[in-house]
């Protein structure tokens, strides 16, 4: 309890590291918000009378706790360019970008760990030298690449879904998922090639302990000794991994939108940098920053639940 | 023969050398010997086929996209390399100094490393170029900031082994300055460490300039870059599936040689 105690207290001092360092950036470099809010030919007044107003004369930390305080409370600022409260903009497409990154985990999951034991299991087999140079090559692949490889594959060849065509998951859920599998698709499969790599290595290396020879010397057959005793412990390394992973997901996803035009957070963060919309570009870094921080944190606390070990003096 | 060939763990090697020479070879070509102007507009050879002329044909504008592949991957190579200069630069001072020195420093900025390090580089890279606008020299510098955070932390995981060994003792002993044991004694000693890593981020950097030209921020048109060229040739994948085949075979083989060689040369 007191490791996850921990573990809250520096995330919640990262977090607002974080958001400082987002905040003083933007407040900093971005020019003048007063101007950028009514245009360059409001009158100096204007300008003075709204500088009070948002309490823009204040000291950067005042400003800063202020800009905390309302995001907290789902108030996020006013988009420059559309004129709507930022909140209402990006609360819908927060779930897009989620369950595409949540998808493209799940797929990961499903596919590299069946293959990474396999590989590690028939080391040197036909079938392990032919996953790996397959591995290797699709490792190379870059996500908006394989996204456009896919949408020939499987939209215009197999005619397995209409690219370009989404589908919201407010109107027909089942084909939103359908529609979602392949971008998530396209984001997992790096993710999938690492990680099959990472498992082969870290069950061929787990095999080398002393007590994989003490479990075979009492009798036990070789898949005995691999679910029963290596597994556990060559999944350590791999879940530090996926929890890096599902972050890069979350990143991930912002260029694979683009491939399959799914509005998403990515869609919104690219226009909003093209216009200049500061607030917008300010909330969804600091969303997306967020959620990594809040992935990393419950990889940490996972990890020690796993791996006793690490609880006492971490 | 072939099961021999596999067993050879040098394969990484050769064949990561192979390519990056090909690449290199390629890239050459593109600055001495380019075979068309890359931002010649032709009406009449809008899509033209694959021909002896055009070996990989002619795009939407009737350009050359031999020519602009290779110079799409002379620009992609350059901001890759920028990105690894100044993470490289910037990762060995920081971590080489948190390492060695530790205290109060150390803390400080490892906290701040920390923080930079919770966002992922992508998102890093377009925090400061919604600050810094786009381009390539935005680009370069945008990416060699996300990648500093994890030099460091493999550099100063590295000094910090370094600094309780026998020849870094010894040297202090000898009365060698904190400068000298850290560049000319520890440095050479954990390169091989780096040289890996620096392929990684290599790797990484080529990724995400093709990812950020491919969201139409970096490199300007109408000069050539890979990303870009994909995102255009997306629309007429169908039609002409040769003008998104080749820049992304260019990306793929760039990712595929220095992966391989980074591979080969941290096994050791």
């Amino acid at each position: 309890m007191k490791y996850v105690l921990k573990k809250l207290v520096t995330m919640i001092i990262t977090v607002v590291l974080v958001t400082f360092f987002v905040f003083l950036a933007f407040n900093l470099i971005s020019g003048d918000p007063a101007t950028s809010a009514l245009g360059t030919e409001a009158t100096p007044e204007r300008l003075a009378a709204y500088r009070t107003q948002m309490g823009l004369d204040d000291p950067v930390v005042v400003q800063y706790l202020r800009w905390g305080g309302n995001f907290l409370t789902g108030d996020m600022g006013t988009s420059y360019s559309y004129r709507m409260s930022v909140s209402s903009m990006i609360s819908e497409k927060i779930p897009v970008t989620l369950i595409m990154a949540v998808m493209s985990f799940l797929i990961m999951i499903v596919v590299a760990i069946p293959i990474g034991i396999y590989t590690a299991e028939h080391k040197d087999g036909v079938l392990d030298r032919i996953i790996t140079v397959i591995n290797q090559v699709v490792m190379a692949i870059p996500p908006f690449f394989s996204g456009i490889l896919i949408t020939l594959l499987f939209g215009q060849i197999f005619k397995l879904f209409t690219p370009g065509k989404y589908i919201s998951y407010q109107d027909d859920f089942g084909g939103f998922l359908g529609y979602m599998f392949f971008p998530a698709l396209a984001i997992a499969l790096p993710k999938i090639t690492m990680a099959v790599k990472l498992l082969r290595t870290s069950v061929l290396k787990e095999v080398k302990n002393d007590y994989v020879r003490t479990a075979y010397s009492k009798g036990n057959s070789s898949r005995q000794v691999l679910y029963g005793h290596v597994l556990k412990n060559a999944f350590l390394p791999v879940i530090t991994f996926l929890g890096m992973c599902l972050t890069d997901m979350i990143a991930g996803s912002i260029i694979v939108e683009q491939v399959f035009s799914v509005p998403g957070l990515g869609r919104i963060l690219l226009t909003s940098i093209s216009n200049r919309d500061y607030p917008v570009v300010m909330a969804i870094i600091v969303i997306i920053a967020c959620l990594v921080l809040l992935v990393n944190m419950l990889v940490d606390v996972l990890y020690g639940f796993i791996d006793p070990r690490i609880t006492p003096d971490d | 023969m072939i099961k021999k060939l596999f067993k050879n763990k040098n394969l990484n090697l050769i064949i990561g050398t192979v390519i990056v020479a090909i690449m290199v070879l390629f890239m050459l070509v593109g600055i001495f010997a380019i075979p068309y102007e890359s931002t010649d507009i032709s009406a009449s050879l809008k899509f033209a086929p694959m021909s002896l002329e055009h070996p990989f044909g002619c795009d939407n504008f009737g350009r050359d996209i031999l020519s602009r592949v290779m110079e799409g991957t002379i620009a992609t190579f350059k901001v890759a390399l920028g990105t690894v200069i100044i993470g490289t630069f910037f990762g060995i001072i920081i971590g080489g100094v948190t390492g060695y020195f530790g205290g109060i420093i150390d803390e400080v900025l490892m906290r701040v490393i920390d923080a930079v390090f919770a966002f992922p580089s992508i998102l890093l890279a377009l925090l400061f170029i919604s600050i810094l606008g786009s381009g390539t020299y935005q680009v370069t510098i945008a990416l060699g900031i996300a990648f500093v955070p994890s030099f460091s932390r493999i550099v100063r995981a590295e000094f910090l082994k370094a600094k309780n060994m026998d020849y870094v003792r010894m040297a202090r002993l000898m009365g060698a300055s904190n400068i000298r044991i850290m560049f000319v004694h520890i440095l050479p000693n954990i390169y091989p460490v780096l040289i890996s890593s620096i392929m990684i981020g290599f790797n990484n950097a080529v990724l995400a300039e093709a990812s950020m030209s491919y969201l139409g921020i970096g490199v300007q048109p109408p000069e050539p870059s890979l990303g870009r060229m994909l995102s255009e040739a997306q629309t007429y994948i169908f039609k002409v599936p040769n003008y998104a085949l080749f820049p992304g075979i260019a990306v793929i083989l760039l990712i595929l040689g220095f992966s391989l060689l980074g591979d080969a040369l941290g096994e050791k």
